[in-house]
């Protein structure tokens, strides 16, 4: 089955040569298509210090359509649904554009890959999209008020780590 | 094609054949070609070829240009002259061969290796297994109309799969299929001489070929080449898209009542139009009258010389004490959109006598002297009918608009001739075949094309004598 073999070598390549900030891997070895991920919030933003957990559905016939990404911890940020679930373009198959901002060359394609995802979120952490946001009312507060927005990460992050 | 036993006819018998040919005076065949599916794919290579020759390019890279371009061959050639690099780079095209490729590969989708005879590559050099650009193709055929350009896998790379590896990864089956279809969409979409047949599950387009606007497609739909909607001469696409918006903003309860039931004048119960003809007799108090104006059907005979007179606005006939300018306008509305409707109705109820007036010709072919040619004047008849109708319909959008003076009153007196031998027509079309007089349906089939032409010809030349 091509899906698992490349989710059992992507999971190869993440253990053996780790990505600074991320983790992932199933959450039960028996089930290859429910991952979880470990996020640390980049340095200088007002993400710093906290660490996120979110969860990845991959499809059956993945790497042809992407995962779903959810965040299991609350984020306040411009690009993920209250829900959680994050709305980015590599997470979206070509042609697909819910918002219609994208370029067709930052969208899913086969050859992307949990670590390109995980690092695409770590930028978009830094540099939220405000062009096409999933949750308005950060996106709003991101533009007009800066300080605000940053307090309110900064709660997110402190429940993140359960302070 | 003339008959000797029936010499008397020798003249309407001229008249058949112009029916027979499909000249009639609003549908004009010659400005329309219609294609079925696959000749649009033979004009799609034709188009194809004619780039190729003048760029020098493989045709399948062409085609890739031509998708870029919605199939604007004019606009692709210009540009590709002023800068063939960005052109081809937009396009996802590279001219160039691939580079050497390895013998052996390993695919970045599925993680396997592979031998370079069990890649596919682009000319972008990058090797996928056939099973996953399969895979890769296929879920970009379900994702709709877009597959038509569908990039390489590799992160970035800008080379787009051309319609032969689809053809040879896809093998046959519903996705080959499918793309096809996305294939012809785009180029029927794209040319603007093009359009599809709007009637729901027709597959045929129609080219234009003059200045003309209402199509009718082989399967019979007729509508307007610009606006895609039912053919609406005299009416403009305006003048349709203004009427349409404005029937749909009147409530919606007004529209129904007026549309479809009107008081027996005597009696005052409803009556839901069934039928085509305006005739009406009440089924309670056996009451006649003219649904159009709810007068007495007596003045509408022709001793009275007021006849089928109710296609005019009389302001005296709806005067209202309280009246005030909105109320006159909404009266002034009210009586278009009656005769609209009524006419709409008598269109589909007409429609729907096709059936039977086939079947009427199969009976009366049973008689002597008629073969399937003679009995033919029945569905002809109804075939006015319905076209008549149609017409009529529309004349109503364009009275509404059309301001008072002279060349309204010329207008409406050219719609009242049509409307009275449409009138006639229709009732006498309805009639049993042992009731059917062929001379006299024949006679009036003529009398109401000609009516009919006076109208076209006389808004064309602009309502002036």
């Amino acid at each position: 089955m091509q899906a698992l073999r490349r989710l059992m070598q992507e999971y190869k390549e993440l253990t053996t040569n780790p990505v600074e900030g991320i983790a992932a891997g199933p959450i039960n070895e028996e089930n290859f298509f429910e991952w979880e991920a470990f996020i640390q919030g980049p340095e200088g933003t007002p993400y710093e210090n906290g660490l996120f957990r979110a969860t990845f559905s991959f499809p059956r016939d993945y790497p042809l359509s992407p995962p779903v990404m959810r965040f299991s911890t609350p984020m306040y940020h411009p690009n993920i649904y209250p829900d959680g679930r994050v709305c980015i373009s590599i997470l979206h198959a070509p042609g697909d554009d819910p918002n219609g901002y994208e370029l067709s060359s930052e969208r899913w394609s086969p050859v992307q890959s949990v670590e390109k995802i995980l690092i695409s979120v770590l930028s978009m952490m830094a540099e939220p999209n405000v062009e096409s946001p999933a949750n308005v009312d950060a996106a709003k507060m991101y533009r007009t008020d800066r300080a605000a927005y940053a307090q309110h990460v900064l709660r997110t992050v402190r429940s993140s780590l359960s302070l | 094609m003339e008959d000797d036993e029936f010499e008397e006819d020798e003249g309407i018998q001229d008249e058949d054949e112009e029916i027979e040919e499909g000249v009639s005076p609003i549908v004009s065949a010659v400005e329309f070609q219609v294609i079925a599916p696959d000749q649009i794919r033979d004009k799609q290579e034709e188009i194809k070829a004619q780039v190729a020759d003048v760029l020098g390019l493989p045709p399948d890279l062409c085609q890739m240009l031509l998708i870029q371009f919605q199939w604007n061959k004019e606009l692709l050639l210009e540009k590709f002259m002023d800068n063939p690099e960005k052109v081809q780079a937009e396009a996802g095209v590279i001219v160039a061969p691939p580079p050497p490729l390895p013998a052996k590969f390993e695919c970045d989708i599925c993680c396997c290796e592979f031998r370079r005879a069990d890649g596919i590559a682009l000319n972008c050099g990058h090797l996928f297994c056939r099973e996953c650009v399969r895979g890769h193709l296929e879920n970009a055929v379900s994702q709709g109309p877009t597959c038509i350009s569908t990039p390489c896998p590799h992160s970035g790379c800008p080379a787009k799969y051309p319609e032969p590896i689809f053809a040879s990864v896809l093998g046959t089956g519903k996705f080959l299929e499918k793309y096809n279809e996305f294939l012809r969409h785009s180029f029927v979409e794209g040319s603007h001489d093009m359009k599809w047949c709007p009637a729901p599950g027709c597959s045929f387009a129609c080219i234009s070929t003059g200045g003309g606007t209402a199509c009718k497609c082989r399967c019979g739909h007729l509508f307007c080449f610009r606006c895609a909607a039912e053919a609406h001469a005299p009416a403009t696409c305006d003048m349709v898209e203004k009427w349409t918006m404005k029937c749909n903003d009147e409530r919606e309860d007004l529209t129904w009542i007026t549309g479809n039931t009107k008081q027996c004048p005597k009696c005052h119960i409803p009556i839901e139009k069934n039928q085509g003809c305006n005739h009406m007799t009440c089924s309670r108090c056996r009451h006649e009258f003219c649904w159009m104006c709810r007068g007495p059907w007596t003045e509408h005979g022709s001793e009275t010389g007021g006849y089928y007179k109710c296609n005019k606005y009389d302001p005296k006939k709806h005067d209202d004490p309280y009246a005030v300018d909105a109320k006159n306008q909404l009266t002034y509305y009210v009586h278009y959109f009656e005769r609209y409707t009524g006419h709409q109705q008598s269109q589909k109820f007409a429609s729907g006598q096709l059936k039977k007036a086939q079947e009427k010709m199969v009976e009366l072919q049973s008689r002597p002297g008629y073969d399937s040619q003679r009995a033919a004047f029945i569905l002809q008849a109804v075939e006015q009918v319905i076209e008549c109708r149609r017409v009529l319909k529309w004349t109503y959008v364009f009275g509404y608009y059309l301001k008072d003076g002279p060349e309204k009153n010329l207008f409406e007196f050219l719609q009242r001739d049509l409307e009275r031998t449409t009138e006639h027509l229709s009732e006498l079309s309805e009639a049993p075949v042992e009731q059917i007089d062929r001379m006299e349906l024949v006679n009036y089939s003529t009398a109401t094309r000609k009516f009919l032409h006076n109208l076209m010809v006389g808004i064309e030349n602009g309502l002036s004598r």
